[in-house]
């Protein structure tokens, strides 16, 4: 029992990474039904640039809400470039242009960066703290991470409530030609949804890099993946369900190797999104709709 | 230039390869309209299937023949790879369009994960050192048959059931279409001839790895049945030629070019949909047609 707490806690932080990265494709998908298979990527960019900005000798308070913007921006680019063109035509388009830009991603960092793994110029401090005289050991860090998705979920959650453009961003999710009639204004709204995704992305991106001290150019592809199924268990489209999600993800994954079953990690998340799935089809917190003729 | 043909042998292997894996995507991505991220998955139930029969079950038949061998793993791969197909998709048909495409994309990456836990199959290293049955030309006899199977299939009852459950499920419930029996029928065929390629696969490159049926494998199909057109059996052989020769053209391209080839790649499928999303045997047929009088 005590060893169940104890992997439970080890897996709040990655489970709070891949709720970073699962905000961004929940909110893309809720705005625009579309799967934007390149926000893994964003992820990774997000960490080499952290490291480059680092490494140039700036304080890490100054880089990572910079490199956040700058990415938010990046993503802003691409939207504009790749994503809008293809806005009128068939589900796939974009879908298939997604997955160029990731390749076009991994492998320009790859050619800059070369291919080996890049050691972080950052780490977090790994201080523990020991409970029940020693039995349950919590990592600082984790906590920290753990606390840092909860504000910033709970940031965004508020904003999306509260604000103007946030109202922007629930109005098109709820109803894109209503939205339009009552004034939204579509494509900054979208752009907006890129942009906080990405910048969540950056972040979990820098946390990874100091919480493992190394970061490498295919590192967004399997994350990204398990935060999109952890966006879709959740009910994608749902703030507080990318949070759910991805937590769930992290602990199960924490369990399995804490229980060594560490060789099945990778499937898990899928498993359980399958399941998940065909129980609740719109997700653990979703709604469904009726569909009328 | 025999050099040269011996080197062509493996692209226009892989090529017809690809190409069947991308009709039989088509079936079910341009036919039915049902969104699949993880067709690879069929591909690799496939190619396993074939390989333990040709190793394990084949010599305890007494069955030594090569063309027996590769015509029984083929019909062992797409039985297996059709129940893979079906157990997929029966649960999964209430799922509508994108979840339809999480939940098989996850079925691929859990087939993968299941591949590489069975230590009798190679693990993780894949299953290695199986007989090499087949040649650049029974795979092309492949290929035709396929094209010729779906061409006849989308002129068959089933095949207008398939197609008017893509343009309008509603309507084609109400004139008396059992959309769901098309949908099943359309994932099962494609993910059985998705098996035959796994046949294939394993029997030319003589390994299939637990990666194969993983999520990149099936963005790779998928990109070969969209970059050539969806909607199109020719346009799934024109994406696997693109997919196939682009990368291996640039091989012989100057060595700034070859070396970041991937990069290049990746350049050309964004351009090619955000300027075409239609996909390319669209602009073919243009330019071949000649543009009709008003």
């Amino acid at each position: 029992m005590i060893d169940f707490l104890q992997y439970v806690l080890d897996g709040l932080a990655a489970g709070g990474l891949y709720a970073l990265i699962a905000v961004g494709y929940s909110m893309v998908y809720g705005v625009l039904q579309m799967i934007n298979f390149a926000h893994g990527e964003l992820f990774m960019v997000g960490a080499y640039f952290v490291m480059v900005v680092l490494n140039a000798g700036a304080p890490v308070w100054v880089a990572v809400p910079l490199c956040a913007v700058g990415v938010g921006l990046f993503a802003v680019l691409i939207e504009r470039v790749a994503y809008r063109p293809l806005r009128g035509a068939n589900r796939l388009a974009p879908l298939i242009t997604a997955v160029g830009i990731s390749l076009l991603l991994q492998y320009s960092v790859q050619l800059v960066f070369s291919p080996n793994p890049q050691s972080f110029p950052y780490q977090l401090p790994s201080d523990t703290i020991e409970m029940f005289d020693g039995q349950i050991i919590i990592r600082l860090r984790d906590i920290g991470i753990f606390v840092l998705t909860l504000v910033l979920t709970l940031a965004l959650e508020v904003f999306v409530r509260v604000t103007k453009p946030g109202k922007g961003i629930r109005a098109l999710a709820m109803h894109p030609m209503a939205a339009r009639f009552v004034g939204v204004p579509i494509n900054r709204t979208i752009a907006l949804t890129f942009f906080i995704g990405a910048f969540m992305a950056c972040i979990a991106g820098s946390m990874q890099g100091m919480a493992v001290n190394q970061i490498e150019p295919f590192m967004g592809v399997t994350t990204g993946l398990k935060a999109f199924a952890a966006a879709v268990l959740g009910g994608i489209g749902i703030l507080p369900g990318a949070l759910l999600g991805g937590l769930v993800l992290g602990i199960t994954e924490n369990l399995l190797v804490g229980y060594e079953m560490s060789t099945y990690k990778d499937g898990s998340a899928f498993l359980i999104l399958i399941l998940v799935l065909l129980v609740r089809p719109q997700g653990l917190l979703g709604t469904t709709r009726l569909v009328k003729v | 230039m025999s050099d040269f043909l011996q080197y062509l042998a493996l692209p226009i292997t892989l090529f017809g390869i690809l190409a069947i894996q991308a009709m039989s995507l088509q079936l079910i991505l341009g036919g039915a309209g049902l969104l699949s991220l993880g067709h690879a998955a069929y591909f690799a139930v496939g190619a396993y299937a074939s390989g333990v029969f040709t190793q394990f079950v084949a010599p305890q038949l007494g069955i030594a023949n090569p063309y027996l061998l590769l015509i029984g793993g083929i019909v062992t791969a797409m039985i297996a790879a059709g129940l893979a197909g079906l157990a997929v998709v029966l649960p999964c048909l209430r799922l509508h369009g994108d979840y339809l495409a999480m939940a098989t994309l996850g079925f691929g990456e859990i087939v993968s994960t299941i591949f590489q836990n069975v230590d009798g199959l190679g693990g993780t290293r894949g299953f290695k050192d199986v007989a090499k049955l087949t040649s650049p030309l029974s795979i092309w006899i492949g290929v035709g048959l396929v094209a010729l199977f779906l061409h006849r299939l989308y002129r068959s009852g089933l095949g207008f059931a398939i197609r008017a459950t893509r343009d309008d499920e509603i309507a084609a419930r109400s004139i008396g279409i059992s959309t769901m029996a098309a949908k099943t029928w359309a994932f099962v065929i494609g993910s059985a001839l998705a098996g035959l390629a796994g046949s294939f696969h394993v029997h030319t490159l003589q390994l299939i790895a637990p990666t194969e049926a993983g999520f990149l494998r099936s963005v790779e199909i998928a990109l070969a049945v969209v970059m050539g057109g969806m909607f199109r059996i020719s346009g799934s052989v024109l994406g696997a030629f693109i997919l196939v020769c682009v990368p291996e053209v640039l091989r012989f391209a100057p060595e700034a070019v070859a070396q970041n080839r991937m990069l290049i790649f990746a350049v050309v499928v964004i351009l090619l949909m955000i300027f075409n999303p239609q996909g390319l045997s669209q602009v073919l047929l243009r330019l071949v047609r000649k543009p009709r009088q008003a």
